[in-house]
């Protein structure tokens, strides 16, 4: 029994270099938190930290979906396509009907329920996209990278063919509610209610993978396929499944994003896709599959909006910004094959 | 006549184990020199030292009569020494010819010369006597002409002195033909051959003297002719032989059981065949038996073993399970038909970074545990388990697989099988590289279960692994089962002879 002879501080170096994953981030958000805190005077307010949750939210649910893929090991790039394509559906479907070819029409008006049918509809959509991709990858052999790729384009080219370059106003009024209002009335105490749907949505992709057999196939599957295959396990099923959870939640934040911005087009989500992925990385999941989770993701997130934000009130200059995001996101990815490193040189 | 190369007084040790003990060795120029021994003899550490993989030795090499100390195994194909690995490292998309050239392509101002490529590997092949057509895709030959042609490939680097590691344990029979043919007809041109093989009888043929390393030293030279295959299998496992036997017959009475020849099928096996793995293998396993399968790497035990888990598909053939037909379509089923699976590689069985609790729970989980999941229950069920296997250190089941050792690791794989008791157990190698206490000790886990009726295929090329543990045993040898022994036959020179 070595560990209990261990000294305290080899006992802590240890500790560190087996949790590596899960410190860095945290080091690194309230390394950030505090060095705006002192920087800039407008960032350590009740509603610019409300602000940022907010801003993060779309992100959110779309990061909850990428983070089974990516803790499968495998990648999913077709979400800020499916993305937009469900936001786009959505609104047609409810106001003028969904032109799939000339003179023929799907829906038109479905209002049942407030836009529940279309947004529902809308969601099958993105799921059928997701079940492309996971087909492509599975029962093909594709690599997820090149499959979600093709994947992304049949989506694009769907949002972009149903408006035909038009940007749709009239929404299912479900989706402004949960897009674009607040629960109370007054500063600072009102309360997007994105910040809410986010919130759940994280909270149920925890559990699900904390919690069900499902969730826990995803982790062993990403930590050795082929010990899974061997062990019984499908493990098609296992990232077919996920790759179909991403496409849902892509479907669903792209949704809430025509909510927030009161309108639907074919176009303008594109930074979804990286940014997304960032936030699940520099939350510390492993690229490589099997470490990391939705705790993770929301210390990425947090990351990821604490830093746009903050470097925004810094008044930089919009193409430094961009060019730190990238440095930053660069050192993120450096720490996570050291952090893989440091765990397996144990 | 100096010899070609020669090795006086070699010795070689890694860390506290000897790996080659005074080995006085030498081949003359001209000849073919087979090299035989057991798994663990000291052949490999013998050929990587020719090879010039490392240089760190006692004693002397001589290389045409002068001294050397070979660097690398560049320098050492520099000097003539070219090596032909058992798993061929050939580029399969590419062809022939620059296969053949490897990096060194013909150029004209910096371009690939094609033509000439093309035209001077051909030349080469047929100064050879090989027909093989230089523009053809490697990966379109069949094995055996590969082999043959990286074996064109290391002369036509300069070698004149050629190590074939276990050249035919891959080939079919008209293939070692052609390949011997190939052989004679080097050795025709002057060349030297080093033929290092589990195959006695492919030693005995192409070899003009055979060399027997046994527990790291040399014990014999003898000229082919007058050799036989008995002597030299007594002269690789020796005078322990019988004493060991002993040992293990003794050992075995220990855990004797109710005789399993009575009881009742568990497994049956029907003319299963799988291209370029085996053939018409058909065999069955009883409750209660351990039913070993002894071969020699790449007879085709893997692929089979693969396919009874249904990790791949056969061809061919049929398998059932307590009488009744089995099609096993993917591992899921065969893990709910009560098969369980050991493979060959821990490393292809557990998530070496995730805790042992989570490994143990995983294959049966589905059943284990109704509705979510229980940290609780899971926990109490991996704990009570690698109790029973003897997990060690005890009682620490949220420690990650990766830190324990090597046995250890084993009997948590078992331990992930034993959470629903198995009707058929497949081992495959399941005491690679382990030492004689962990051996032990996982082989008491699988005894158990053999004693509560769980049949078992117990897959391995380590001989006295069968003779210890196995009521009887068959022989598969490329691809086929050669034999079945059973009784006073299951020995270690039976199973040699018969691979």
């Amino acid at each position: 029994m070595a560990t209990a002879q261990l000294t305290p501080p080899s006992a802590l170096i240890s500790f560190v270099r087996r949790r590596a994953y899960d410190l860095a981030p945290f080091v690194t958000l309230v390394a950030l938190f505090v060095f705006f805190s002192l920087t800039t005077p407008s960032f350590l307010n009740v509603i610019n930290l409300r602000n940022i949750l907010a801003q993060v939210s779309t992100l959110a649910v779309v990061s909850t979906g990428i983070t089974f893929v990516l803790l499968c090991g495998e990648i999913d790039l077709c979400i800020a396509a499916v993305g937009m394509m469900t936001g786009v559906v959505a609104a047609s479907l409810f106001g003028k009907g969904l032109r799939i070819a000339d003179g023929v029409l799907i829906g038109g008006g479905i209002e049942f329920g407030g836009g529940v049918a279309a947004i529902a509809l809308a969601l099958a959509f993105a799921i059928g996209i997701g079940f492309i991709s996971a087909m492509a990858t599975t029962r093909v052999g594709l690599p997820s990278f090149m499959a979600t790729l093709a994947a992304q384009l049949i989506a694009l080219g769907l949002a972009q063919y149903f408006t035909k370059g038009e940007i749709i106003y009239t929404l299912p009024p479900l989706l402004s509610t949960l897009g674009g209002e607040y629960i109370g009335d007054t500063d600072p105490f009102r309360l997007p209610v994105i910040i809410v749907v986010a919130a759940c949505v994280l909270l149920v992709g925890h559990f699900v993978l904390t919690f069900t057999k499902f969730g826990r196939y995803v982790y062993m599957t990403g930590s050795n396929r082929e010990a899974a295959r061997l062990s019984g396990i499908n493990t098609q099923r296992i990232v077919g499944t996920s790759l179909m959870i991403s496409a849902a939640c892509a479907g669903l934040a792209g949704m809430l994003n025509t909510g927030r911005l009161g309108s639907a087009q074919g176009y303008g989500l594109d930074d979804m896709l990286l940014d997304s992925i960032s936030a699940v990385v520099l939350g510390g999941t492993s690229l490589f599959g099997g470490q990391g989770g939705i705790k993770n993701t929301v210390i990425g997130l947090l990351i990821f909006g604490i830093l746009s934000n903050g470097l925004n009130q810094l008044q930089l200059d919009i193409f430094v910004r961009l060019v730190i995001r990238g440095v930053i996101l660069l050192i993120a990815l450096i720490i996570n094959v050291y952090a893989l490193k440091l765990r397996e040189a144990r | 006549m100096t010899a070609i190369l020669e090795l006086r007084n070699v010795s070689k040790r890694y860390g506290g184990v000897s790996a080659l003990s005074e080995v006085n060795f030498d081949v003359q120029p001209g000849e073919v020199h087979g090299l035989v021994g057991e798994n663990g003899a000291g052949k490999s550490t013998m050929m990587k030292l020719l090879a010039g993989v490392f240089n760190d030795y006692d004693g002397e090499f001589l290389l045409r009569g002068a001294p050397v100390k070979l660097a690398s195994p560049a320098d050492a194909q520099a000097k003539g020494i070219g090596m032909v690995h058992q798993e061929l490292s050939t580029f399969q998309h590419l062809t022939v010819a620059e296969n053949l050239f490897g990096r060194k392509l013909p150029s004209r101002a910096g371009f690939v010369d094609w033509p000439r490529m093309r035209r001077e590997a051909q030349e080469h092949l047929r100064e050879l006597g090989l027909d093989i057509d230089a523009a053809q895709s490697m990966g379109d030959l069949s094995v055996g002409s590969q082999q043959l042609v990286e074996i064109a490939r290391v002369i036509f680097s300069g070698a004149d002195i050629i190590i074939l590691d276990e050249p035919t344990s891959a080939l079919s029979v008209p293939e070692t033909r052609r390949l011997f043919e190939f052989i004679a007809s080097l050795k025709g041109q002057g060349r030297t051959l080093i033929f290092i093989s589990h195959f006695l009888e492919d030693v005995l043929e192409v070899s003009d003297r055979i060399s027997v390393l046994k527990n790291s030293r040399k014990v014999a030279t003898l000229g082919a002719e007058q050799a036989t295959k008995h002597q030299l299998i007594e002269l690789m496992i020796g005078s322990d032989a019988r004493l060991l036997q002993q040992t293990y017959e003794q050992g075995k009475v220990e855990g004797h059981r109710e005789d399993p020849a009575s009881a009742e099928v568990v497994l049956t096996v029907q003319g299963l065949s799988r291209r370029g793995g085996f053939d018409d293998v058909s065999f069955d396993v009883r409750a209660g038996e351990i039913v070993g399968l002894f071969g020699f790497m790449g007879a085709g035990q893997n692929q089979l073993a693969r396919c009874l888990f249904g990790a791949d598909q056969p061809d061919s053939g049929s398998v059932a399970l307590d009488g009744k037909p089995l099609r096993l379509k993917d591992t899921s089923t065969a893990r709910d038909a009560g098969i369980a699976y050991v493979p060959e590689n821990r490393r292809n069985a557990l998530m070496l970074q995730q805790e042992i609790f989570k490994n143990i729970t995983l294959a049966h989980l589905g059943t284990l545990i109704r509705g979510l999941l229980n940290r609780r229950t899971e926990l109490a069920i991996a704990g009570q388990l690698s109790v029973d296997v003897g997990v060690r250190p005890a009682g620490r089941p949220l420690m990650a697989v990766g830190s324990l050792s090597g046995g250890n690791q084993q009997k948590v794989v078992l331990a992930k099988w034993l959470t629903r008791q198995p009707r058929l157990l497949i081992l495959n190698e399941p005491t690679r590289g382990m030492d004689v206490g962990a051996k032990d000790e996982v082989m008491a886990v699988v005894q158990a279960l053999s004693a509560k009726g769980v049949a078992t295929l117990l897959i391995t090329a380590e001989p006295e692994t069968i003779v210890a543990y196995a009521d009887r045993s068959l022989v598969m040898s490329k691809g086929r089962i050669a034999a079945e022994l059973n009784g006073a036959n299951l020995s270690k020179d039976q199973l040699m002879k018969n691979a």
